[in-house]
């Protein structure tokens, strides 16, 4: 019974487990220490683990329990790096330190807790002997907060056909963080502009491309959005811009270019964005020539349906472990789902601990410094997933 | 009229060959803005032999200007001879060593043969020509060679802080050949550099409405560039504006809306209008826009005041009587946009200036060089300005 399973939840070893996960250092691309540590600690819980070799160094680790009877196929999954250390921790980023409710470190947050809340999981369910129907596996997965490598990689395995993923990461289904029920998509435009060198005393003999490049960013908001009816409309940023000499000299520039970031909605695709683009620039008939192309990270828009089965599962038990009704929302953004709905259309739950308040001054939040996770939500968080399990696959 | 005899004697002391073996030895002398101490103490040694009151100026360590004068007889005017000694850079592309003197026809090609050590040259040959003939002269004739003027001017501004900051007129010897197209200025346009700050908000990238965008704000003033407010003046019409530069946003790629942005934009002032107009100008352009950011219009060396000169000065009258001997032909003249040393001497020091210098090819660029037979015809315009000057 689940209930059995519920019972052996070890909050201790949450804690322990989150507290020795934030010693370790997983900076984006230095992943191979923390995917040694999860293989290590599935294997102790006696599971059979995979490890795929994304990049050199950087590996995703995978983990299955096989119930008894046929089933539908549930991955419980994480991002094994973070974010680099920003300026301004008042405290060691890689020393868990507990103020109160509060745990800070790197990671704790984004994503460690989770981890440590799918470890307490698989344990309770191990420790009960629960048997679950279909398979529940386990994915740790590389690059989430570079370009989604990981995710990718794990989509050219056999996990590429599970019938759901619950990301564990912070998103506690409420005002804060609502759960998505599709996030956008993103490009990243990347624009040339090739104008003419002259003196600068002459600019009327040369083609300023950074004069041109600057008309084409003041502009932006002449790009076409789509109005979706849940996410409305997408967005642009433009995040960087730069063109003109390297050693002082009066000259034209003679070319420059700037990035921006755009959030794309179910219905707008990369090539539409880059026409969108492209017919922005011609309108401005500048001088210069323009080359319009994107960079990576690039990722698809998604929406799920309110009445998905991992939906239909996951409702209830929050109604349940919560004392009130989850949080929907069109989201604006990205996480590994862009990949594993987006592109490998597999439904996805977000379900993990609440981020930390952001202060102006102290940080707090996921991303900065004194990053903290409140760690009252992680009994909660294990539970959750222990009974969405049980609802998803023993139906 | 009674002169001209005297002149002659003073134009049979001019050297062709002199001049021709001084540019030779001046372009396999590397003089790089930076640089110039060699070419300083090879001009001073020369002068020095040609029996001039030499003296160096330590502009700046290991970059001194360098001064020669011989007094006349009697009270008079004093009219100094300037040039830079220092080159632009090397440029790629060069087919001979820039630093040799390579004559191909009646080219002479290395790095400065125009810009300007064949001014320079002829500067010599009519100062050995004055030394030589022991003409009787009033008042001081004057050479100055000065550093830094391919990037901040300072070797000019530092000389308007000696005595020579005092003389009453200034012949540059760049090469400007007062023919139709390249007309010698009555006067330049000034420039200023706009350094300007855009300060905006950090935020996610995914929700730019929470930031205020630096990068985009900055995209905003430059493409309304066009509406900065240039003044009318009837001899150069307007003075323009080129953006130089611009940077803003993430060092390491993160979807962050960018905080802050910096842009340059060159701009070059007519006569009536100041660095402290310019500044304004800008200002008043910025709040037009209602940006969410907070601009700082700054601006930042280097920074030149325009002139204009009346074709009554006297040191323009004998120019023109000057130019007519020596080249048979009437003098161009025109109102320029190209930054020399007299934005410093006359726009900023009041003093007239005349350019006047050999004809060139190729000026900054690569394979530059010198029309070889201007080199007589300039020298003896240079010895026919300073013995009427003077006289």
């Amino acid at each position: 019974m689940i209930e059995d399973a519920v019972k052996r939840i070890d909050d201790a070893y949450t804690l322990r487990k989150l507290e020795e996960m934030i010693r370790i250092n997983s900076v984006v691309r230095s992943e191979g220490e923390l995917a040694e540590y999860i293989k290590a600690e599935l294997e102790a819980l006696g599971l059979k683990t995979e490890t795929q070799l994304v990049e050199p160094g950087r590996p995703n680790v995978y983990a299955r329990l096989k119930g008894g009877k046929p089933g539908k196929r549930l991955n419980y999954n994480g991002h094994l790096d973070t974010v680099p250390v920003v300026e301004g921790w008042e405290t060691d980023p890689f020393t868990p330190v507990r103020r109160g409710d509060h745990l800070i470190g790197l990671g704790s947050c984004d994503m460690k807790a989770g981890f440590a809340s799918i470890l307490t999981m698989v344990k309770a369910i191990q420790d009960s002997g629960h048997k679950m129907k279909g398979e529940l596996s386990v994915g740790a997965v590389i690059d989430e907060e570079a370009y989604g490598e990981g995710a990718k990689a794990m989509l050219k395995t056999d996990f590429a056909k599970v019938d759901a993923i619950v990301l564990a990461e912070p998103y506690p289904c409420d005002e804060s963080k609502p759960m998505p029920l599709g996030i956008t998509g993103k490009i990243l435009y990347e624009v040339t502009v090739h104008g003419k060198a002259a003196h600068g005393f002459r600019p009327q003999h040369g083609v300023n491309a950074v004069e041109d490049a600057a008309k084409i960013v003041a502009n932006l908001d002449e790009l076409r959005f789509l109005d979706h009816p849940d996410f409305h409309v997408g967005n642009y940023c433009t995040l960087k811009f730069e063109g003109g000499y390297q050693i002082y000299s009066v000259v034209v520039p003679a070319s420059a270019r700037f990035e921006v970031n755009r959030l794309l909605v179910p219905g707008e695709t990369a090539a539409t964005a880059i026409a969108d683009m492209e017919r922005l620039v011609k309108g401005l008939n500048l001088k210069s020539t323009v080359e319009v192309k994107t960079k990576p990270p690039q990722y698809e828009a998604y929406v799920m349906a309110k009445d998905d089965p991992i939906i239909k599962a996951f409702d209830p038990v929050y109604r349940d472990v919560m004392g009130k009704a989850p949080v929907y929302q069109y989201a604006y953004g990205i996480t590994d789902a862009n990949t594993f709905a987006g592109v490998g259309k597999i439904p996805c739950l977000h379900l993990g601990p609440a981020r930390g308040f952001s202060d102006p001054k102290k940080g707090g939040g996921t991303h900065e410094k004194n990053e903290y996770v409140d760690v009252t939500w992680l009994p909660k968080v294990s539970r959750m997933y222990v009974k969405v399990a049980d609802a998803f696959l023993n139906n | 009229m009674q002169r001209q005899p005297m002149y002659e004697d003073l134009l049979k002391k001019l050297d062709d060959r002199y001049a021709v073996k001084k540019l030779e030895e001046m372009i396999a002398i590397p003089s790089v803005v930076k640089e110039e101490k060699e070419l300083a103490h090879y001009l001073k040694a020369e002068l020095d032999t040609l029996g001039y009151k030499t003296e160096l100026q330590d502009v700046e360590p290991g970059r001194p200007n360098v001064y020669a004068k011989l007094k006349g007889k009697g009270k008079g005017k004093r009219l100094n001879f300037c040039g830079h000694m220092d080159t632009v850079p090397v440029v790629v592309g060069w087919e001979t060593d820039p630093f040799k003197p390579v004559k191909k026809g009646n080219r002479l090609h290395g790095l400065g043969s125009n810009d300007m050590k064949g001014g320079i040259a002829c500067t010599l040959n009519m100062l050995r020509a004055f030394a030589d003939s022991g003409h009787a002269f009033n008042g001081e004739l004057s050479f100055a060679g000065v550093i830094d003027e391919e990037a901040f001017g300072e070797g000019a501004k530092a000389m308007l802080k000696t005595e020579y900051g005092k003389v009453d007129a200034v012949v540059l010897g760049e090469p400007t050949t007062a023919e139709a197209g390249h007309g010698t200025p009555l006067g330049i346009t000034g420039k200023v550099l706009y350094d300007i700050y855009i300060h905006g908000k950090a935020a996610h990238g995914f929700d730019p409405g929470a930031g205020i965008n630096a990068v985009e704000e900055a995209g905003i003033i430059l493409a309304n560039l066009p509406s900065l407010e240039f003044k009318k003046n009837p001899n150069f019409g307007q003075g323009n504006y080129s953006a130089l530069k611009i940077e803003g946003g993430y060092t390491v790629y993160s979807v962050v809306v960018p905080a802050t942005c910096r842009i340059e934009v060159n701009r070059l002032l007519v006569p009536g209008e100041t660095a402290e107009y310019a500044v304004e100008d800008m200002e008043r352009l910025i709040k037009g826009l209602k940006l969410k950011s907070t601009v700082e219009v700054k601006t930042k060396p280097p920074l030149y005041a325009s002139y204009e000169m009346k074709k009554t000065e006297t040191i323009v009258k004998v120019f023109d009587e000057a130019y007519r001997k020596a080249f048979g032909a009437a003098p161009e003249y025109g109102y320029n946009k190209s930054i020399t040393d007299a934005n410093t001497i006359t726009g900023e020091g009041g003093i007239p200036c005349i350019h006047l210098g050999p004809k060139p090819g190729g000026t900054h660029q690569k394979n530059e060089y010198v029309e070889l037979d201007w080199l007589p015809r300039v020298s003896k315009a240079y010895v026919l300005m300073a013995a009427m000057y003077l006289s």
